[in-house]
């Protein structure tokens, strides 16, 4: 989305009644353009003088203070320990870690603009925890118990330092089915719908399936058991509806963080 | 925010303290429920948490953040719930303020408020209903009304353009 279509779409998106596609290509673009990003904030503190329009209403109950501290105490602490028993359990979301901090680090360098870099290492911490989370619970529920799998790890990046960064992990079990897990984040509306494949050295391809909605944040999990195995595919390629390339990155054995491929 | 963060008591208590009421009293115009009202508090404030880290005060004032996270956890739900019958939408300028205590900084708030109902027309104050505070996007308001989307749109932004005009320096911290 460029400035005017931006301008458009920000009244509905301060109101916060803008279409989810328009939402997630807004706030991509307001974090690169300064402009967009003033209008932004001044439309948003406009509307929010709103929220406090309403007639009052009495006071809430007094046990509700204790109930929203519960809350907040009950999200922190199940993310403390899910974080742990990811940990305990294979090891692979510090891999995951460090494929997706390599990618966004990427990305800022790729950008190669100072402002670029500010508005990144302040996203940093949350994309990585959510994308974290995400991986986390692909992984977990690839019912990954097989001790004779072998997974394989890699980054994501774009071909022509455009926003966008990912990672992608392949479990090969002499067992059970495979399994393929993408993270993406940071990429517009407007490439959908993506579709994800993965290429072995003879060149021969399989097509994985699509990615059809974006979160708020450019984001997406895909993953799919690959019943015809996974063997010797190593190659990720995320293509846009024209067919080009978005994404890519080779994948290699999970004690080494593949470089993308150019 | 730090304290938030971090999950500590005293600065969920003091946010609660400050965002407490008009969140609820968000949840209770909008919803139409107690029940609907908490647990929109509930969501808020744990919502609040996961999203501290992004929040920048270069970027906007706490009030106008947890007061957006506030208001689209309720469209959210408004959205989801269709066929539930909502109350009547009432502004703090119909019903004037009880005896009861109001903290200062509440009653800045409602003052930029008042000023920026005070600032539309009657249909654009109508439209602003239907949109802020029933969710409406602005292709269902050009359909209902049969007006082409790029009015709808115009007339919003003219709207917020006038709020924003009649609280211009009149931002606090």
């Amino acid at each position: 989305m460029n400035c005017a279509g931006v301008r458009d779409a920000l009244p509905a998106f301060a109101l916060g009644v803008a279409p989810g596609s328009d939402t997630a290509s807004i706030e991509l673009h307001v974090e690169t353009c300064a402009a967009c990003r003033r209008e932004t904030i001044d439309l948003q503190r406009a509307v929010a003088a709103f929220g406090y329009a309403l007639a009052p209403v009495g006071p809430a109950v007094p046990e509700l203070e204790d109930r929203v501290v519960s809350a907040v105490h009950a999200a922190a602490g199940h993310r403390n320990r899910r974080r742990s028993t990811r940990h305990r359990r294979t090891g692979l979301t510090l891999l995951a870690a460090a494929i997706l901090i390599a990618a966004l680090g990427t990305g800022a360098v790729f950008a190669n603009r100072a402002e670029r870099q500010r508005l990144q290492a302040a996203r940093t911490a949350l994309q990585e925890d959510e994308m974290l989370h995400r991986f986390g619970e692909a992984v977990s529920s690839a019912q990954f118990a097989d001790p004779g799998a072998d997974v394989l790890t890699g980054m994501l990046a774009t071909p022509n330092s455009q926003p966008g960064a990912g990672s992608a992990l392949t479990i090969v079990s002499p067992s059970s089915d495979d399994q393929a897990i993408v993270l993406i984040s940071d990429l517009p509306d407007r490439v959908l719908p993506l579709t994800v494949s993965i290429t072995n050295a003879k060149g021969r391809s399989l097509e994985l399936g699509e990615i059809r909605r974006l979160d708020s944040g450019g984001g997406a999990t895909f993953t799919r058991i690959v019943q015809g195995g996974l063997n010797g595919f190593v190659d990720v390629q995320i293509r846009d509806h024209h067919g080009r390339v978005v994404l890519r990155g080779t994948l290699a054995a999970e004690t080494a963080v593949a470089s993308p491929t150019p | 925010m730090e304290g938030l963060l971090a999950g500590d008591d005293t600065a969920i208590r003091a946010l609660y303290a400050r965002f407490g009421r008009p969140v609820y009293t968000m949840g209770i115009r909008l919803l139409g429920s107690r029940e609907a009202a908490e647990e929109l508090t509930q969501d808020v404030f744990v919502m609040a948490w996961r999203k501290a880290a992004r929040f920048d005060p270069h970027r906007g004032r706490l009030s106008t953040w947890l007061m957006t996270i506030a208001h689209n956890l309720a469209v959210d739900r408004l959205r989801r719930e269709t066929g539930v019958t909502r109350p009547k939408l009432v502004l703090v300028d119909e019903m004037p303020e009880s005896a009861q205590s109001v903290d200062e900084d509440l009653l800045l708030e409602r003052d930029a408020a008042l000023r920026a109902i005070a600032s539309l027309s009657d249909a654009e104050r109508r439209l602003i209903a239907r949109t802020y505070f029933r969710g409406m996007t602005a292709r269902e308001i050009s359909e209902d009304d049969g007006i082409p989307l790029g009015t709808v749109k115009t007339r919003l932004r003219a709207a917020l353009i006038k709020v924003r005009k009649a609280n211009e320096h009149k931002e606090y911290l």
